[in-house]
């Protein structure tokens, strides 16, 4: 019998033992989780890594564009996250997937307080032990969205900007309001073709009005001190008025003479566009670039995609290596420009995805933006000019979405009394949204 | 009672005791220890930082506001209601048995259902705190009035005949009798209706979804949104600070009734 226990005893303890020795030679495993659209690139920036590093294995998990799918995902990667036991890396569009039928829900609902719900892992230390990394190689006013209470927890891959391309023939024009722009998009819209029952908007550059304050509001949310840095009374008017470009002549107007606007409608509607994308090559010498600034001259613009690290992941040094792949000269990106492609409903500025490493914009547009400037003598400077501008970046969220959503129920209903009331919900939404 | 078989009550005590530990102590436990820590996997901790900052926030503040004032309407208007359903039902009439059973109807009837129906009459106005009120008694109070009525049927007749001997009204018979033996049902009713109460949040946040207007926004919402945001510690606070409250509101109600049980005692 003593036998027999001692014989389980000693069993025991080697089993045990083999665990130890089997634990001493684990694989060192990274799993990043990203969108559909962004795996391939997640997949050959851990093969690099590899390269340098074969003791890491990757594992990329790739949220699901099934609907349903996905909800279930979300809801078991957000449990799993809040216990510490969630990926460790994360390569995610701050809004969900782009061009997708159906909003997609995102992972984090709102980036800003993924950052102060303490899960992300502050990546200060990592940034200034690494001797590649110079801060001023990149867009600072971006790098600067990724921040919480002074520390880095997001890396920003790419923004957008809200620009409006504009003829030398806008010249001619003083002023507008944002109600006249949007009857103008309105008559663009009926002249053109519908495309499988979606209009199809050419030359529609009026429309960008839409998203333009879509990254002013969101701005006026202080997540540190969890309140609204405007009135709430103030950001409903600003809402309810729209907000206009900025630029000495697109000057903020409450009222359009119905004389120059009639002239102006005319134009649009039988004669040449004033406000339009170049489709031509020869437009862009021509014509300029206008962004949408705040009163103090500061651009606004937005995070599309960023990478960070989970704050429970057990390889921090290998991870943050792997993320700051994502911003190498060598591999930056931007995204396509869809020049006359754009989607009503789902309008997004003219150039989107602009990668946040100033030193790749060029080859960017040239090489991979495709389409519409391929010229190398075009003269590109005003471009740089503004994206340099870029002063308030904020990090989509859900406040974002909503306004989306809110904005396209004014724009289908067009009533002025649901207007008021879905501004007011807004604005309740904005407030709490600060607050919790 | 011997050893022996007391020894029996707990072994078959133990599989729902070992399930009670696993899966609401332990857990409890974790989210005790969440709320004072900072972030994923409760490895900062960080003390009370969390409860400070959560129960200065104006929004828990609102939430739970909006929350105290729906139970504190709720609950004491269903137990008063169920009480007096109860009593009617208890005495049999034509339809009684029918009657009962309509008012379980509504815990059958799915959440969605109720709320697509009252879509309709609200014809997009805001739903308020009233209607929360109206719609959680309307569903739970079946439920409450089976509980009493099972109360009701354990007093022994007896004593309301005896007391009708020496001349007790109707209302002397339902003070001196009714009441005071039905106080362990009442007790175990206003258990289950605290609970029944936050389970009106699917309600709340099918009617007017995940932001809704000041006015209903209740503790729920408020945990709902931490979940989205990844902020466990902060749910965990807003559970535990809520679990604080019930707890103390049952802990004084279970000592008055368990000195009025002493004090009865020494009387007799």
């Amino acid at each position: 019998m003593k036998y027999a226990v001692g014989l389980v005893c000693l069993s025991a303890v080697l089993v045990f033992m083999s665990g130890c020795g089997a634990s001493g030679q684990k694989e060192k495993v990274l799993t990043v989780c990203t969108e559909n659209e962004f795996a391939d690139m997640a997949e050959s920036l851990a093969d690099y890594y590899r390269l340098q590093n074969p003791e890491v294995r990757f594992k990329v998990v790739t949220l699901s564009m099934d609907e349903e799918k996905r909800e279930a995902e979300i809801k078991k990667l957000r449990t799993a996250i809040m216990t510490g036991a969630g990926p460790d890396v994360f390569v995610l569009s701050t809004d969900g997937p782009p061009n997708t039928e159906v909003p997609l829900e995102p992972l984090f609902e709102n980036t800003a307080k993924v950052m102060k719900a303490g899960v992300l892992l502050k990546l200060d230390d990592y940034m200034e032990a690494d001797e590649a990394f110079h801060r001023e190689d990149y867009v600072e006013a971006v790098l600067e969205a990724g921040t919480f209470e002074g520390g880095q927890y997001v890396l920003p891959i790419s923004y957008t900007m809200d620009l409006m391309y504009l003829d030398s023939g806008v010249e001619g024009i003083a002023q507008w309001t944002s109600s006249a722009l949007d009857v103008l998009t309105e008559e663009t819209l009926r002249e053109t073709v519908p495309l499988l029952e979606q209009p199809f908007l050419k030359n529609a550059g009026t429309a960008q009005l839409e998203t333009m304050w879509q990254s002013q509001i969101p701005a006026l949310i202080d997540y540190e001190n969890e309140c609204l840095q405007m009135e709430e009374e103030e950001i409903g008017r600003m809402i309810a008025e729209g907000t206009t470009f900025t630029k000495e002549n697109l000057q903020d107007v409450t009222s359009l003479d119905a004389a120059d606007f009639m002239e102006m409608y005319d134009k649009v509607r039988y004669g040449n566009r004033y406000f339009q994308f170049p489709k031509l090559e020869d437009q862009y010498r021509s014509g300029r670039f206008a962004a949408c600034e705040n009163e103090d001259g500061k651009v606004y613009g937005s995070v599309q995609y960023f990478a960070a690290v989970g704050r429970g992941c057990k390889l921090p040094q290998e991870a943050y290596e792997y993320i700051r792949l994502f911003l190498l000269p060598e591999f930056q990106t931007g995204g396509q420009v869809g020049v006359g492609e754009h989607y009503y409903g789902n309008i997004r500025p003219l150039h989107q995805e602009i990668p946040v490493c100033r030193s790749v914009r060029e080859g960017w547009l040239r090489e991979i933006c495709g389409g519409y400037i391929r010229n190398e003598d075009l003269p590109l400077e005003e471009l740089w000019s503004v994206l340099d501008k870029v002063g308030v970046v904020t990090i989509r969220s859900d406040v974002n979405r909503r306004l989306e959503e809110v904005w396209q129920q004014i724009g289908r209903d067009n009533d002025n009394s649901d207007k008021d009331k879905l501004i007011q919900e807004l604005v309740g939404f904005m407030d709490l949204t600060a607050k919790e | 009672m011997t050893r022996r078989e007391n020894r029996v009550g707990y072994l078959l005590a133990l599989p729902a005791i070992l399930g009670f530990l696993v899966f609401y102590g332990l857990p409890f436990v974790l989210a005790v220890w969440n709320s004072f820590t900072l972030g994923a996997g409760g490895t900062l901790f960080i003390g009370l930082e969390n409860y400070r900052r959560i129960w200065g926030n104006t929004l828990f503040q609102l939430a739970a506001g909006n929350t105290a004032l729906f139970m504190g309407t709720g609950i004491p208007a269903i137990l008063v209601l169920s009480l007096l359903f109860a009593l009617l039902l208890h005495k049999k009439f034509k339809g009684s048995r029918f009657v009962k059973l309509a008012f379980l109807f509504p815990m059958v009837v799915p959440a969605a259902a109720t709320v697509m129906t009252l879509r309709i009459y609200l014809n997009g106005r805001t739903p308020g705190m009233a209607l929360l009120v109206v719609l959680y008694i309307w569903k739970n109070i079946g439920f409450d009035i089976v509980l009493l009525l099972a109360g009701l049927t354990m007093i022994p007749g007896e004593y309301y005949e005896s007391a009708r001997l020496d001349g007790a009204g109707r209302w002397q018979s339902f003070c001196y009798i009714t009441l005071p033996l039905l106080l362990p049902m009442l007790f175990l009713t206003f258990i289950i209706s605290v609970l029944n109460a936050f389970k009106s949040f699917r309600e709340a946040f099918l009617l007017a979804g995940e932001q809704p207007a000041d006015n209903i926004y209740m503790l729920q919402h408020f945990m709902n949104s931490n979940f989205q945001n990844l902020n466990y510690p902060r749910l965990c606070v807003a559970a535990i600070s809520c679990f604080l409250v019930i707890f103390v509101i049952l802990a004084v109600m279970y000592g008055g009734w368990r000195l009025r049980e002493k004090g009865g005692g020494r009387n007799e």
